[in-house]
């Protein structure tokens, strides 16, 4: 472990960290490139729409309502009345 | 609206209609396959959710009041110190951490039109997960702990994480290599670099070695491990209780609202910033510490700079909601989503201003942290929980939600209740932090007791204890109604088939849609198609995330360790003796760092109070590091020799009979409970094996633990104290308490190289 601090500490590293903001920059500046280059529309817009639809549970909001106490228990008796 | 509204008339059929299995159009040289969901596990991690958020919950509530009201620290599993990690494992680990299993649970699925790959891996993925945290409920009271903040369970525990979040791993890609959808929608994205940072954060930070069945020593020392600790602190909150959630937010807000998010293409950018940027913003926690300034200059930038991708994903979550607001008006299930992505946007625009070093120079330390971090968990993370339990209540228990109204009381209570929380602890922290650097007009320290800056706050403590209540009879009111829609729920559950084509071999552009042919340099360029084909292989799509991960880590990181400018040594700094390293793990073991700090900062009014300000050269020996993160009691860094022996026993033995106002625990236990003198060896061998020098004491560490704690006993006698203190832990920890920061008085040689 000495000898790699040794060779570490003499390798004159201390430009190391803007090195590496240099590389994540010009990988981020690719990543935004090919984001907003033409042609990725129809992609996005199907991943876009796939939760809503590209999915096979359906998205409807489904019986989020308070039923009344009194009603919980015989519930199912009634279903007829309303349906 | 257009269109039937479903559920407002309060008189609905009360028996859940499963939707009807959706049929696929087959399509042309396609097989149709048949498979069903497996939400049996995501029913296991919802309930878990539940219960591990009260429990945290109720635990915090405690730690809360003790800070209150020191006669709350009952016994000694029962004390601050011992509790206070034991709430934010569970709220992080066991609250948001199963809630982020049921999340990925169910919309990994969905998203991938395909069961998870192992129902096997699934269960045990579950169980582990379980076992772990009740393991660390059991561990933490009783005082084992790393000192890490976040990472305190001890070594065993540690491994058992590692396999079983590798079994999530496992079972998760293998889904994805089942799919039956080409492309990953960018939650699942969030949810693969979660996954994968998480494990690497584990294991780096957790590196130690053993020195017991349940203690164990951090390879790294002082500057460094305070280096790796906050690289994982920080990155915890990014990628535990970040980048999971954003996930979720990506898929349930648009599900709830029943509309895509608003744009597709700033989710992409939002993933890819906060990756980037989130890996190296974990040195702000260290301003104005020994660390290297350059590495919390680097840390602030990338803080700074975090503030944007935030609030684009903060925006691209409100406006997914446009033009449906009048459902958020009736439907709580957007209202927590609404207030969830709110206060997403107030903890990412608070954390980079916190992160610069001016402001940060006044809120370390303080409550404005704790407030800082309720925002972001109790708005957060609670809230997107909240909503999404609501959501997914019908649907996996194929019954109507008990009772909407008592959800709507929920989200205003809980509202309400982190209103008062956050508001009582953002004006006691910067209380406290302005009292702490007042000084008055002849130059002296305007509250040189810093017990009084403590007796300020307990009115704000109070009203914290209050708004945290207010959060839990929310909570109760959300297990009710969970339990209740649970009794409704149908003999037999329904398990739709759900048939879906199988992917090709050969891509097809979305349904049959051929690319033409590319012409021209950037069209060229485009076609190369090297980002959507990381879409098609996560491998690749993983193996690039973490390098981006690693890569950050490695060059913010290493300099640190391998470059020796960057820790100086001091020559009179010495290893402490065998007595005081058990008193040191005296001190771990109860967690007085999570009150008292060992980091005295360079500002005039630090050195005032507490002397000479810390040097990194002095926590060379420090395995692990005890600089800690909040002052609740003063710094004790200058400890040594401020006070008598005597002063330190009668302060343990009851604090308040030295300090009428102190809200510290009592630890009179400590003047009665024995000291294992062997089992020192075997902690100082460990220490050794470290890269501690510490001579003589490799052999003979029990004999020379003795001999001092004999005459230390003797020292405190003859002030005037109790007898036969020699074989006990408070002598231990008073001879800790003595030493510190004593070394750099000694006539100092600071060196960049020996």
């Amino acid at each position: 472990m000495k000898s790699l601090t040794d060779v570490v500490s003499g390798a004159g590293l201390s430009v190391y960290a803007e090195v590496a903001l240099v590389i994540f920059l010009i990988a981020f500046v690719g990543i935004v490139i090919s984001l907003f280059a033409p042609g990725r529309r129809r992609v996005y817009e199907h991943l876009r729409r796939l939760p809503i639809d590209g999915d096979t549970d359906t998205g409807r909001s489904i019986g989020t309502t308070a039923i009344p106490r009194s009603a919980r228990n015989d519930s199912r008796a009634r279903d007829d009345n309303h349906a | 609206m257009t269109g039937p509204k479903p559920t407002t008339t309060g008189r609905e059929p009360a028996r859940y209609e499963p939707p009807a299995p959706q049929t696929v159009a087959p399509t042309p040289n396609a097989l149709l396959d048949s498979f069903s969901y497996d939400d049996d596990i995501v029913r296991k991690f919802l309930i878990a959710t539940f219960v591990w958020g009260l429990v945290g919950m109720l635990v915090g509530l405690l730690v809360a009041v003790q800070l209150a009201s020191p006669a709350m620290n009952v016994a000694p599993w029962l004390t601050f110190g011992r509790l206070r990690p034991l709430h934010t494992n569970a709220v992080i680990f066991a609250f948001a951490g199963n809630a982020f299993f049921t999340g990925a649970y169910y919309s990994t699925q969905r998203l991938l039109k395909t069961r998870m790959f192992s129902d096997g891996l699934s269960r045990f993925h579950f169980w582990g997960w379980q076992a772990i945290i009740v393991s660390a409920a059991i561990t933490l009271p009783l005082g084992f702990t790393q000192a890490k903040e976040y990472a305190e369970l001890e070594w065993p525990i540690d491994i058992a994480i590692a396999v079983v979040w590798v079994a999530f791993a496992v079972n998760f890609f293998g889904t994805i290599a089942r799919r039956r959808e080409r492309h990953l929608y960018v939650a699942i994205w969030f949810y693969i670099a979660s996954i994968v940072t998480v494990a690497i954060l584990h294991i780096f930070n957790n590196l130690s070695i053993p020195a017991g069945s349940f203690k164990s020593y951090s390879i790294y020392a002082g500057v460094q491990d305070a280096f790796m600790q906050w690289w994982y602190g920080h990155n915890a909150v990014a990628f535990f209780l970040t980048t999971p959630f954003l996930g979720m937010m990506y898929y349930f807000l648009p599900k709830a609202a029943e509309r895509p998010v608003f744009s597709y293409k700033l989710s992409i950018l939002h993933f890819w910033t906060i990756v980037f940027m989130y890996i190296w913003a974990g040195p702000h926690h260290l301003h104005y510490t020994a660390l290297p300034e350059w590495a919390s200059t680097l840390g602030m930038l990338f803080s700074v700079m975090l503030w944007m991708p935030s609030w684009g994903g903060m925006v691209n979550g409100l406006l997914t909601l446009r033009g449906a607001w009048h459902k958020v008006v009736e439907e709580p299930v957007l209202k927590f989503f609404v207030v969830a992505i709110t206060a997403y946007g107030m903890a990412t625009f608070e954390g980079p201003m916190l992160s610069i070093k001016s402001v940060n120079a006044l809120a370390h330390y303080t409550d404005w942290i704790i407030a800082h971090v309720h925002t972001g968990a109790l708005g957060w993370n609670g809230f997107l929980t909240f909503g999404m339990v609501y959501w997914l209540l019908p649907r996996l228990f194929q019954a109507p939600l008990y009772s909407k109204k008592l959800a709507e009381i929920h989200f205003w209570v809980a509202t309400f209740g982190i209103l008062l929380y956050v508001v009582a602890i953002y004006s006691a922290g910067v209380t406290q932090g302005l009292m702490w650097r007042a000084f008055d007009e002849t130059g002296r320290l305007a509250y040189p007791d810093f017990v009084e800056t403590v007796m300020k706050l307990m009115p704000m403590y109070w009203m914290r204890a209050a708004g945290g209540s207010l959060y839990i009879v929310g909570m109760l009111l959300f297990g009710y109604n969970i339990l209740m829609t649970w009794r409704r729920r149908p003999a037999r559950y329904e398990v739709p088939v759900i048939q879906a084509p199988r992917l090709t071999k050969e891509y097809i552009e979305g349904n049959g849609h051929v690319t033409p042919a590319p012409t021209g340099a950037w069209a060229r360029f485009v076609a190369m198609d090297w980002h959507r084909a990381w879409e098609r292989l996560p491998v690749t799509f993983t193996v690039m995330t973490a390098v981006a991960v690693i890569v950050a880590s490695l060059f913010e990181i290493l300099p640190t360790f391998l470059i020796r400018s960057n820790v100086p040594t001091i020559a009179s700094v010495k290893p402490l003796t065998p007595l005081e390293l058990a008193g040191r793990d005296v001190y771990i073991a109860e967690g007085c760092f999570n009150c008292h700090s060992q980091m005295i900062r360079p500002f005039r009014h630090e050195t005032e109070r507490y002397g000479e300000y810390s040097k990194p050269g002095e926590f060379v020996y420090d395995h692990p590091f005890l600089w800690g993160s909040r002052r609740i009691g003063p710094d004790l860094a200058r400890e040594g020799g401020k006070y008598p022996n005597l002063w330190h026993v009668r302060h343990m033995e009851d604090p308040r009979a030295i300090t009428q106002k102190s809200i510290m625990p009592a630890y009179p236990r400590l003047l009665t409970d024995p000291l294992d003198f062997a089992g020192i060896q075997r902690r100082v061998d460990v220490m050794a094996m470290l890269g501690v020098p510490y001579g003589d004491a490799v052999n003979r560490a029990p004999e020379m633990a003795r001999a001092q704690a004999d005459s230390l006993a003797k020292a405190v006698e003859g002030e005037g104290g109790p007898k036969g203190l020699q074989d006990k832990q408070i002598i231990a920890l008073v001879a800790y308490l003595q030493r510190l920061g004593r070394d750099i008085k000694a006539p100092q040689v600071a060196r960049s190289a020996r």
